[in-house]
């Protein structure tokens, strides 16, 4: 009953735990959450708000997530749904047409940097229905099985992406690379 | 297993440790460089798309959860938030409230820029392209503090697009973006010079961004100069006092057009 101690000493336990689950969740996936955001939409600030309305989402609807261990495919099944629902919003044009954000305080050599810059670019360039399922796998470390599932598709077809996608990135890059070598001669 | 589907799987799943893989693996040398080749575009994959997360993120998306400081949370509030989860509004408040402080920044930045130049009429600053150049540097003003260099193969990646190159630049260049001026695609660098970092605009002629004002222009702080070429303007700004012209000069007979 409402207004009873014991009910209300209860959901104070409660809450207490669900805090401790919260923080938990947030800590362990907001970095994996944010590079998937952002290699998603590449705008930084888009990313971040993707994340926070994630975690926000994930904080109203957290009695919903029975096994901790499905937290991963849960947070970015909502991260989805966030990113398509920002397409039906208005869109804004952005005075930076390419957002190209140069990675930096990595103390990466120059050599580095420049291919680091045309291994994102190339990867800019996949079609998402290939680049989404490479990005759960290398940004997120998901299996196979689990990439099925966050994109409702079946394993053969999963791996069938994966393939064709890194197919795609490996020509690119030696061609890119021949090119180098051409300019340098 | 043949050696198609072996490949396929490797290039699916580069970190696969299958038994099956692993044993068609151990039969041919090839096999296993292959597998180890993978894993090699794997890794730089790895480290492109390892970017730098904002520092405190984790803190700011605890803070930015209103329910979760809520320590008062009673249940019978608990069906009304539960509803409140699809709902749009809550969404767009949210939004509102994370993007209120940088949109207040941003639009009082605006407000003292055009201030800046409605009552500076009687001092000599160029009107049109001038203005618009500096609005331009104070719009980004934070790019004059990079210091990590960006080599000039990626500087020509990007102004490829634009159909030039260029075979040198004054100084190690620390900025480097596409920007719209006024509809029109152009490359946006800061380079570092002796007299501190200098901002460069080159903005393909066509659809005439920098045609009105003088050439020379300054403010206060910066002092810049307009080069209306027949490929393309190209604005430097510089702080004031630098040697503006020579620089403009050499970066003009540093850019080749690709026709």
């Amino acid at each position: 009953m409402p207004g009873n101690n014991n009910s209300k000493s209860q959901v104070l336990v409660d809450m207490t735990e669900k805090k401790a689950r919260y923080e938990k969740l947030v800590h362990v996936y907001h970095s994996e959450l944010y590079r998937f955001a952002y290699w998603l939409c590449r705008d930084p600030n888009i990313a971040e708000d993707l994340v926070q309305e994630t975690f926000l989402r994930a904080w109203r609807a957290l009695d919903s997530l029975l096994d901790q261990k499905a937290a991963k495919p849960w947070l970015l099944t909502i991260l989805r749904r966030e990113n398509a629902r920002r397409f039906e919003r208005k869109q804004f044009d952005y005075s930076d047409v390419d957002n190209d954000t140069l990675v930096d305080d990595k103390h990466v050599t120059l050599d580095d940097e420049v291919e680091q810059t045309i291994v994102q670019r190339q990867i800019a360039k996949l079609p998402d229905e290939y680049k989404e399922p490479l990005l759960l796998q290398v940004v997120m470390g998901c299996s196979g099985e689990e990439i099925a599932n966050i994109l409702d598709l079946n394993k053969n077809t999963v791996m069938t992406r994966l393939f064709r996608a890194r197919n795609q990135l490996k020509e690119a890059l030696s061609r890119d690379d021949e090119q180098l070598k051409g300019a340098s001669k | 297993m043949d050696d198609l589907e072996f490949r396929r799987r490797v290039i699916a799943q580069p970190h696969n440790e299958d038994q099956d893989i692993v044993d068609f693996a151990k039969q041919d040398p090839e096999h296993q460089k292959f597998i180890e080749q993978m894993q090699e575009l794997d890794d730089s994959l790895n480290q492109a798309l390892d970017i730098p997360v904002p520092k405190g993120l984790a803190d700011r998306i605890l803070t930015n959860t209103p329910e979760y400081n809520d320590d008062h949370s009673a249940p019978d509030n608990a069906n009304l938030e539960s509803e409140a989860v699809e709902d749009n509004v809550i969404n767009a408040q949210s939004r509102f409230k994370l993007g209120g402080a940088p949109l207040a920044m941003a639009a009082s930045l605006f407000v003292a820029i055009g201030a800046f130049f409605f009552t500076s009429n009687e001092h000599n600053v160029a009107y049109g392209a001038g203005e618009h150049a500096l609005t331009h540097v104070y719009h980004e003003i934070n790019s004059l503090e990079k210091s990590t260099e960006i080599s000039l193969q990626t500087v020509n990646e990007k102004f490829a697009e634009l159909g030039g190159k260029l075979d040198e630049l004054p100084g190690k260049v620390t900025y480097l973006m596409f920007c719209d001026f006024k509809g029109q695609r152009g490359l946006h660098l800061v380079f570092e010079s002796d007299y501190g970092p200098m901002t460069v605009f080159i903005v393909p002629s066509k659809a005439q961004s920098f045609g009105i004002g003088d050439s020379d222009f300054s403010d206060q702080r910066f002092a810049g100069h307009i080069d209306r070429g027949p490929d393309a303007d190209t604005i430097l700004v510089a702080s004031l006092g630098a040697p503006v012209d020579q620089y403009t000069n050499r970066i003009n007979s540093a850019i080749r057009w690709l026709h």
